[in-house]
């Protein structure tokens, strides 16, 4: 008589089972990595609201209290019951107030017992300090150019300072700002810091395209008051001066030239403007490049019923037309019209027949191509990206696609003002 | 005399039943994995009865959707007292990254009296083991009120 397995039974009734012992020890630890129980602490955290945004399962909520003093108490709780433990609170915070463990115990009969917190007290900002900061408690006062020669220093309490000779307005900071906390206004320069609820993360200062915002630890800026706020019109003064007859050339540096004679300020170049860099006021027959904002794409001139912006590659034009003669030298004073003569009308010459000759295919997986040969790297396509997967430099020329993080939506290829991109 | 031999083995043997209230399957795998041979909460006398009417513990999983609300609610009361409710997961508890959807009727506690809270997303499943065995204490305590 066979038995099979007979030996293996007997063998299982003495040994070890292979199951692990449930002991009911709450020191026990997950793996390594494992994200548990979160463990928030209040004295690192700044109350950037950070962790709130990111959080998919609206797990992290905060209270704010005020103190006698006038300062903020923040509450900040954490939901266990409502959070994934994906850890995006944790990597957005830049300050590591928010901690995983490897504690999985969490059991509980009532809803309090899953909800961590931890509070603090946000000290109000310092209204008056006597001679520390000249320049920084006056970000309204700030855009006079009048104050020349001034060193603006960075602020001590850790909040950003605005240099206003290199700023352009450009908002740039107010949009990137986490707690909403700057506004910026482009038509009136003016450039406000609200005290209260800026945390002085630096956001700004890193964001800033001209390196206008000083943040601790920068080297104090003198303000060159002539130079920059000064500088542009200048130059516009000596051409208004410019002998009757002559003629309007295209620039170099790729951006449009109004041809005065011709425009009929019908603003229609401002309302295409897909870097908001023009101003067309058709009651005082103005025409204003913002020449910091202007990407040079072309979409003004293409958009004029009149034909009276220049691009590089145009023809030279007269500058007082037959009949209009008069008209646009009365105009002249009151409009700082950036019309520049520059005798030399073949700027792109030597560009033109050196691009076309490469025929650029799309590709086949849906992501974007770009046709250096149209392409003028004026960044809209990175700025709309909705992931960040382009990186263009307007002064390297370079034009750079991140293969793995683009999704291929196809944004690019829209804004794209000449039609540079093919999918 | 046989009536006190089972009455403390039942305390000692609860039986699970398991609704889905739509989980995305992770907490589902996980009470699953409870049972098998590694962690084996068998071995601690749990069950999974296939009835509602032969359970004692409910374990729900998934934010409760507007589907399953009604259905949810009519295996909990087809369970017979005295019975404990179970969550497992964030999902019942809070609706996790599911709340505010227009088909998510959660959480669980807004319709009926959870007992014990399961948290993690989905918990390990000796956290799972844990919130059982704590559930089996107040099945006891629930049991000892109703003789009385």
């Amino acid at each position: 008589m066979d038995f099979p397995f007979i030996k293996e039974a007997l063998s299982q009734l003495f040994s070890k089972p292979s199951c692990q012992m449930y002991v009911p020890d709450k020191t026990k630890e997950g793996a390594p990595n494992y994200r548990g129980r979160i463990v928030f602490h209040p004295d690192k955290c700044i109350n950037c609201m950070m962790c709130e945004r990111v959080c998919s399962g609206n797990a992290i909520t905060h209270v704010i209290e005020k103190t006698p003093e006038g300062d903020d108490k923040v509450t900040r709780t954490f939901y266990l019951g409502s959070c994934t433990f994906c850890a995006t609170c944790m990597d957005f915070c830049g300050h590591g107030a928010i901690e995983f463990t490897r504690d999985y115990h969490m059991i509980a009969t009532k809803e309090e017992d899953l909800m961590v917190s931890g509070t603090f007290i946000k000290k109000a900002p310092v209204k008056k300090a006597p001679a520390a900061k000249p320049a920084a408690p006056a970000p309204a006062a700030a855009p006079a150019p009048a104050e020349g020669g001034k060193v603006i220093k960075p602020r001590d309490d850790g909040k950003p300072v605005q240099v206003p000779s290199k700023c352009v307005y450009c908002t740039i900071c107010a949009k990137k700002c986490p707690a909403g906390a700057l506004e910026v206004d482009r038509a009136n320069k003016t450039w406000k810091l609200d005290e209260d609820n800026c945390v002085g993360c630096g956001t700004c200062a890193e964001a800033c395209p001209k390196k206008a915002i000083l943040m601790p630890g920068d080297e104090p800026v003198t303000e060159a008051a002539p130079a920059a706020p000064a500088a542009a019109p200048a130059p516009k003064a000596e051409e208004k001066a410019a002998p009757a007859g002559a003629m309007i050339s295209p620039r170099e540096d790729g951006k449009p030239v109004q041809v005065p004679s011709k425009c009929v300020y019908c603003t229609i170049c401002a309302k295409k403007c897909p870097a908001g860099a023009l101003e067309v006021d058709r009651a005082n027959k103005t025409w204003t490049l913002d020449e910091d904002n202007c990407v040079g794409c072309g979409t003004c001139a293409e958009a004029c019923p009149k034909k009276a912006i220049l691009m590089p590659g145009d023809e030279p034009v007269p500058a007082d037309a037959p009949a209009a003669a008069p008209a646009p030298k009365a105009a002249a004073p009151a409009a700082p019209a950036p019309k520049k003569e520059e005798p030399a009308p073949a700027p792109k010459a030597e560009e033109k027949p050196a691009e076309p000759p490469k025929p650029v295919q799309p590709r086949d997986d849906g992501r974007p191509v770009q046709d250096p040969s149209k392409c003028i790297y004026c960044t809209i396509c990175a700025r709309k990206c909705p992931v960040g997967a382009l990186e263009v430099d307007r002064t390297a020329k370079t034009w750079k696609l991140d293969e793995d993080v683009c999704i291929g939506c196809g944004n690019c290829y829209e804004v794209c003002p000449k039609k540079a991109i093919l999918l | 005399m046989f009536k006190k031999l089972i009455e403390e083995s039942t305390g000692k043997s609860p039986w699970l039943f398991h609704i889905n209230a739509g989980s995305c399957n992770g907490c589902d795998i996980e009470l699953v994995s409870v049972l098998t041979p590694r962690y084996d909460a068998e071995r601690l006398g749990f069950k999974l009865a296939g009835s509602p009417r032969h359970a004692d513990i409910v374990v729900v999983t998934g934010p409760i959707t507007q589907q399953s609300l009604p259905r949810v609610l009519r295996s909990i009361e087809q369970v017979p007292d005295p019975k404990c409710i179970v969550t497992m997961g964030s999902c019942p508890q809070s609706g996790n990254v599911f709340r505010g959807s227009y088909s998510v009727a959660g959480p669980l506690s807004k319709y009926v009296h959870v007992d014990v809270d399961v948290a993690g997303c989905t918990p390990k499943p000796e956290a799972v083991i844990d919130g059982l065995y704590l559930a089996t204490q107040i099945l006891q305590e629930k049991r000892k009120g109703m003789k009385k």
